[in-house]
This record gives structure tokens, C-alpha cells and sequence, in this order.
């Protein structure tokens, strides 16, 4: 059948969507035990969430249309990419504070290269929704958005340019 | 009248043995020592024909001649590497019956699924529920609201039939219409398939079958190692198959 074939990448990104969607009441619990407790203010800072979450949907939705294409016509990229995930999750201030790298004694180079991974704007953002001190500054806020951009175009230039060879391996 | 379906130099090409046996691990480690390019094909190429709304049309030809590939060309699920090919109007492919069954999905759910993949809208679908389930025969009517998993493969055939066979489409493809189910509703096929074409639907049917050719089609297209060698009527066209079976 013939359908508009982006449908199954996407459509991935937005089923792992409702899962988030589904563990969100957690968040807002223990937000809400924070918030009484006085260790939070949520106030506007919690728009940081639909815009962290409308630029991660925007570079996953990239991510899904270039690697879908690619591990159809090379099957070992799924498991290459378990290690590249592991090797993202460390790049990323998830478990650490994004101020530590800021402010380490690292040269600028890895610095800079370390922010051009919009995932690092990303959690930023995340962070930012319960501590707006996190909010990114303006320089890091573009390259995210742009990289995030820029992922999709490239994804989806791929996908069309894969498509042909794609069908023919299914 | 405008053509429904136009074929300009129709090519594509297929490389042998190619399934997964590209990967990372072979760009990094035989840097491309082993050459990609052996065994590339084509399976059909210079295709030129023109098909009117309303024409029944019968391909045939030997195993491998890309008969099939032509189908799955016009259904869209394969784009071709050269040449353009054009279809205006929406086809209902009778190519692979059990495509987009969900095995943990109820058949009631896969019906609605398929249907809904192939463009019905669920107010239609609901319409015509019961004469779709009807149509797939007993058995399934029985097991509609078990999982698809547990249908035997003769049931999944005809539940897919049955949904594409109520498509309002107006091109039908057929790849071999005598391989599915028993002679019952093989006999039920038939008669939905001479119904459809009265209706003036636009016929494409790949067969081996010289009964159901000469029955279903008018026009004859006979491919030869992926060219397009006799494009007449339907006996024209078996007669040059005939005459090269002989040799």
C-alpha cells in the first residue's frame, strides 16, 4: 500500500511522545511536594517545557528520518548506535551540572564543540522548566534551535534520497 | 480520454545479492575493497505503454521477467531508478493480501487498520463492516475478535481480499488471483473481480493462468527479460509467450 512513507519514523517519535506523556503526572507530583515545601517557585519558567519539547520533537523527528533510512540499507547502524547513545547520555548535562563544564578549565574548543549538541540546550531547557536560573543563554538557545533545524532538513533530504534504495531492500 | 496509467521509459534497477550485506562494519573495515557495484540488474527497463480507464490488461511472461516488479511499480511501493511512471487515480493492489496485518490485533481491528491504511475513512468502514466480514467467509466472521495471530494463512488471505476488494479504487491489480483460497472462494474471487470490471474498473492482472487471461483481459502484454516485447491484445500476447516457451 502506498502511503506517505515518513509516517513510520515519525510516527515512532511520537508514540515514545505519549509514553512521556504518560510518566509527566510523576514529574507534577513531586514538582507539586517541591513547590509546597518552598524548594521550587513554578511561575513562568514552566513555558520552558512545551518549547524544550517542541525542539526535541523537532530533532528527534530528524534523527528517526535519517537513521531509519540508514539502518534499512545498513543493518549493523542500530547497534552502532546503542554505544553512540551511551556516549550522548555522558555528553549531556543530565547527570551533572551543565555549569561544571562552563566553568571547568577545559579549552574552549571542546567547550564549544561540547554545545554544539542540542541535546545539551535541550535538558537545559528541561532543567530550566523547575530552575529558570538554567534557562540557556542566547547563544546556546540558537544553536540548539538551529542545529535541531538543521538535523531535520538534513534527515528529511535523506529520507527522499534513500527512499528508492530503501523500498527495494523491504 | 486521458490515460489512467502512463509508462515513460520505465527502468529500475536491482543489485544482486545486495540484502544486507552493505554495513558500517564493511565501509570501516574493507573500506570498499569489495566491489558494491557486482551484480547490478535491471529487471525492467524501457517500458513505454499507456493504459486507458477501463482497459483489462493481462502481463505475461516467464519467472523473473519482472512481472511482479512492474505491479509493485505501479502500485508506488517501488520508484524507479529511470523514466517516470504516472498513475492518476488511486489503486487497490491485490498483490500481497496480508500486508499490514498486525498479528496481536484483533481481525475486527486489522480490518479497520488495512482499511484505514489504504485510505477509507472509518464511517465508511463501518458502513460496509458486515458485508466485508461476510465476504472473507465464515471462518472469519467467527473469529473476528480473535487476534490475527491465531487465523490460519487461508483466513488472513481472504480478510485481506475481502477489505481490498471493497475499495473504491479505480485501478485494481492482481498478481495471480488463482492462489488464493479454496475453490469456493476462489469462485467468489472471480465473480467479485468480473463485478469490479463492470463497474469499469481499470484492470492490471500478472498471471500464468492462459483461462483467467482470456477471461479477465482484452489487452496483452507480453515482457521478455525485462522489455516490453508484444503490447497487442491478449492472445497476441500469449501466443508470443507460447512461442517462446517452445524454443
Amino acid at each position: 500500500m502506498n502511503l506517505p512513507r515518513p509516517i513510520f519514523p515519525i510516527g515512532r517519535v511520537a508514540g515514545r511522545f505519549a509514553e512521556y506523556l504518560a510518566g509527566l503526572p510523576i514529574l507534577a507530583a513531586v514538582a507539586a511536594l517541591y513547590a509546597a515545601q518552598g524548594k521550587i517557585h513554578p511561575g513562568w519558567s514552566l513555558l520552558a517545557l512545551p518549547l524544550a519539547v517542541t525542539v526535541q520533537f523537532v530533532l528527534l523527528v530528524g534523527l528517526a528520518l535519517l537513521l531509519s533510512a540508514g539502518n534499512v540499507l545498513m543493518r549493523d547502524i542500530e547497534r552502532t548506535m546503542r554505544l553512540v547513545i551511551r556516549l550522548l547520555f555522558y555528553a549531556t548535562p543530565i547527570i551533572y551540572p551543565f555549569n561544571l563544564v562552563r566553568d571547568s578549565r577545559m579549552p574552549g574548543w571542546v567547550k564549544l564543540g561540547y554545545e554544539l549538541n542540542p541535546l545539551v540546550g535541550i535538558f537545559q531547557l528541561h532543567h530550566a522548566v523547575w530552575y529558570p536560573d538554567e534557562f540557556p543563554d542566547a547563544r546556546l538557545l540558537t544553536v540548539t534551535v538551529v542545529g535541531s533545524v538543521l538535523v531535520l532538513a538534513l534527515g528529511w533530504w535523506a529520507f527522499r534520497r534513500l527512499e528508492p534504495a530503501v523500498l527495494k531492500e523491504l | 480520454m486521458a490515460p489512467i496509467i502512463e509508462a515513460d521509459e520505465l527502468g529500475i534497477r536491482f543489485v544482486r545479492n545486495r540484502r544486507r550485506q552493505l554495513r558500517l562494519r564493511e565501509l570501516i573495515v574493507h573500506r570498499g575493497a569489495r566491489d558494491p557495484d557486482a551484480g547490478r540488474f535491471w529487471p525492467l527497463r524501457d517500458l513505454s505503454f499507456r493504459i486507458e480507464p477501463g482497459e483489462t490488461v493481462g502481463v505475461v511472461g516467464r519467472n523473473g521477467t519482472g512481472k511482479s516488479t512492474l505491479l509493485r511499480l505501479i502500485a508506488g511501493v517501488l520508484i524507479p531508478d529511470e523514466g517516470t511512471i504516472r498513475v492518476h487515480g488511486r489503486v487497490a493492489p491485490l498483490l500481497e493480501l496480508s500486508a499490514g496485518f498486525s498479528g496481536d490485533l484483533t481481525g475486527r481491528e486489522n480490518l479497520y487498520l488495512v482499511g484505514g491504511l489504504h485510505g477509507l475513512s472509518s464511517a465508511y468502514l463501518r458502513r460496509h463492516f458486515d458485508e466485508i466480514v461476510s465476504f472473507a467467509g465464515e471462518q472469519v466472521e467467527r473469529a473476528i475478535d480473535t487476534s490475527v495471530r491465531h487465523y490460519s494463512s487461508g483466513m488472513k488471505v481472504r480478510l485481506g481480499f475481502a477489505v481490498i476488494a471493497h475499495l473504491p479504487h479505480p485501478v485494481l491489480l492482481v498478481d495471480e488471483v488463482t492462489a488464493v483460497g479454496d475453490a469456493e472462494f476462489r469462485a467468489k474471487c472471480y465473480a467479485t473481480i468480473e463485478r469490479l470490471l463492470a463497474e469499469g474498473r481499470t484492470l492490471v492482472l500478472v498471471s500464468h493462468n492462459d483461462k483467467d487471461l482470456t477471461r479477465f483481459c482484452r489487452r496483452g502484454l507480453y515482457l521478455d527479460a525485462g522489455r516490453l516485447t508484444v503490447d497487442g491484445t491478449i492472445d497476441e500476447a500469449l501466443a508470443a509467450y507460447a512461442d517462446a516457451a517452445q524454443r
